[in-house]
């Protein structure tokens, strides 16, 4: 009865099967050419492997469900169960369920969507389009139309700014970015913007205008490229440009743009220039390096000293120059100038264990000079007098 | 006779087809016809029927269907030499292999070694000390036979060796 109901459901549900004994030889067959006491796993290769797992199905209640298994051009679904026979025989059944016709056409479908994912995979259009994926990364992009309105954004500028798209389509560029002045052109493609870290970044911009079929500008795509980095090696110049390497002091340069600003604003002028005295005399007998280290030690000398809202500089060789804020008044001056022999005294350079150098310094004050209308001119005053005193100081030994 | 069963795992259209049928028929297809389902190949080497499963490869919307790969002795992980993405998910497949059949021995081929590469001695070893279990890492081309029966070989040395 059990198997006559059997018999009747596969064929209905065009279903085939196999019953096997748990040493998997054959028992039962329904349209399948198959010997009766044959080993399954000989028609069935699926199940090698599967012995000890189909073995625990009695236990487990888990049947074994292999799902489209390609046997010469059809597929069928194969589960494994458990199956008592009349005779109450723990055994198991193999159901082979043939798919339809429809389920061969969708397979054949995915076969041609791979082929054609894997051609484009293998091609340069992908690898180019990696190549682009990755710039694109980097580079914000929007479009405005002709008034500045922005239309669109990649992700790259919601990203940077931290606002979502939705608030930054419809406003004002120039709300985002602004540009800065070009000392080379009259319109800079530069311009910088306020990232979510609140840090200002500057980009170089080029602007792709995007034309209409009557070659009408419609709108513009700008595509920003962060050059913080050029604007970082820019003040790096700067720097350099007004400053000593050795002492890191600011130079004369420096001098000449403060002094500059000294007289443009009437302040008080009071400069100092410090000159090492005899330094080719000590270069030449300890040797340039000696020297050099003379030099530093000197400038962390008068570091020491100083009021830190005055300004030192190095202008050449061993001068030296102090530039007082225009508050301290002479008697200041004089009394820190008397510290400074003193120290250079009292500190002399410790080259090595056997090499101490001692040092004096001439001291030079230069007070209002009203004649006086340049920086430069100052400056040139200031270091004739230097010499001056120098030449009457070696005279007077 | 020893019969036993392996899987060969990887992304689609990386060659596990094409690897198989080298190996099984020693011929060799330059038309892609990707594996549906799977499908079932035998070979006789030495003393022991290998029962190949040619299983289909993952791809971004289908995974791979863990059942299939119940019961195996051993794996060959197969990948592309020309396309990165399929060498980089060695390891996912690796993970996948181990989590149905623990501590099962790997074999990774690296397929289309006819073809210019750029993958060095130096990323085999990165590949190679992905897992213990992994016994060789082999550049193959199913399309001039080189190293495929080696794979298959070196396998079935190391699956027999634990019997």
């Amino acid at each position: 009865m059990q198997q006559n109901l059997l018999h009747l459901l596969c064929k209905k549900n065009n279903i085939s099967y196999i019953i096997f004994d748990k040493h998997f030889r054959v028992v039962e067959a329904h349209l399948i050419k198959i010997s009766i006491g044959s080993d399954i796993r000989d028609f069935l290769w699926e199940l090698v492997g599967l012995e000890e797992d189909i073995l625990k199905i009695y236990s487990t209640q888990k049947p074994i469900e292999l799902p489209m298994v390609l046997k010469g051009t059809n597929y069928y679904d194969l589960e494994l169960e458990t199956f008592f026979s009349d005779t109450k025989e723990e055994l198991f059944i193999a159901y082979m369920q043939k798919k339809s016709k429809q389920t061969n056409q969708y397979a054949n479908v995915i076969k041609e969507i791979n082929k054609k994912t894997l051609i484009y995979d293998t091609s340069q259009e992908k690898k180019d389009g990696l190549y682009f994926k990755q710039i694109s990364k980097r580079l914000i992009t929007f479009h405005v139309d002709l008034d500045g309105i922005i239309t669109q954004v990649n992700d790259v500028c919601t990203h940077f700014f931290n606002i979502e798209k939705e608030k930054i389509i419809g406003q004002h560029f120039s709300y985002f970015f602004h540009t800065q002045k070009s000392q080379l052109n009259q319109h800079s493609n530069i311009f910088s913007a306020t990232n979510s870290l609140d840090k200002n970044i500057f980009f170089h911009a080029d602007i792709i205008p995007i034309t209409n079929n009557t070659n009408k500008i419609i709108e513009n795509i700008i595509v920003a490229q962060d050059i913080t980095y050029l604007k970082q090696i820019e003040k790096e110049l700067e720097y350099a440009s007004e400053h000593d390497t050795l002492t890191g002091l600011a130079n004369r340069n420096h001098l000449l743009v403060s002094l500059d600003k000294y007289l443009n604003e009437k302040k008080n002028l009071y400069l100092c220039l410090v000159d090492i005295d005899g330094f080719s005399i000590i270069n030449e007998e300890y040797g340039s390096h000696a020297g050099d280290m003379l030099l530093k030690h000197l400038t962390s000398i008068l570091k020491s000293i100083i009021d830190p809202k005055d300004s030192l500089y190095r202008l050449h060789k061993d001068t030296f120059a102090i530039l007082f804020e225009a508050e301290k008044n002479k008697n200041y001056i004089e009394d820190l100038l008397e510290k400074l022999k003193e120290s250079f005294l009292s500190n002399p350079l410790i080259y090595s264990a056997d090499d101490t150098v001692e040092f004096s310094c001439s001291i030079l004050i230069l007070w209002d000079k009203n004649e006086l209308h340049t920086s430069k001119e100052i400056l040139n005053q200031s270091q004739k007098e230097m010499q001056k005193l120098k030449i009457d100081k070696k005279l007077s030994r | 006779m020893f019969t036993y069963k392996i899987v060969l795992v990887g992304n689609f259209g990386v060659g596990k087809t094409s690897l198989i049928k080298r190996f099984v028929e020693n011929s060799f297809s330059e038309e892609y016809l990707s594996t549906i389902g799977v499908s079932i190949s035998k070979k006789t080497i030495d003393n022991a029927t290998i029962m190949i499963w040619d299983i289909e490869g993952h791809t971004e919307f289908k995974p791979i269907f863990k059942q299939y790969l119940l019961g195996s002795k051993g794996f060959i992980i197969v990948a592309d030499l020309l396309r990165e993405e399929t060498i980089d998910a060695i390891k996912n497949h690796i993970e996948l292999c181990h989590n149905v059949v623990k501590d099962a021995p790997i074999c990774i081929a690296l397929n289309k070694s006819d073809m210019p590469h750029k993958l060095d001695e130096h990323n085999l070893q990165a590949i190679k000390s992905l897992s213990p279990t992994i016994i060789e890492v082999v550049k193959t081309s199913a399309k001039s036979g080189d190293a495929v029966e080696n794979i298959f070989f070196k396998l079935n040395q190391k699956i027999t060796s634990q019997l």
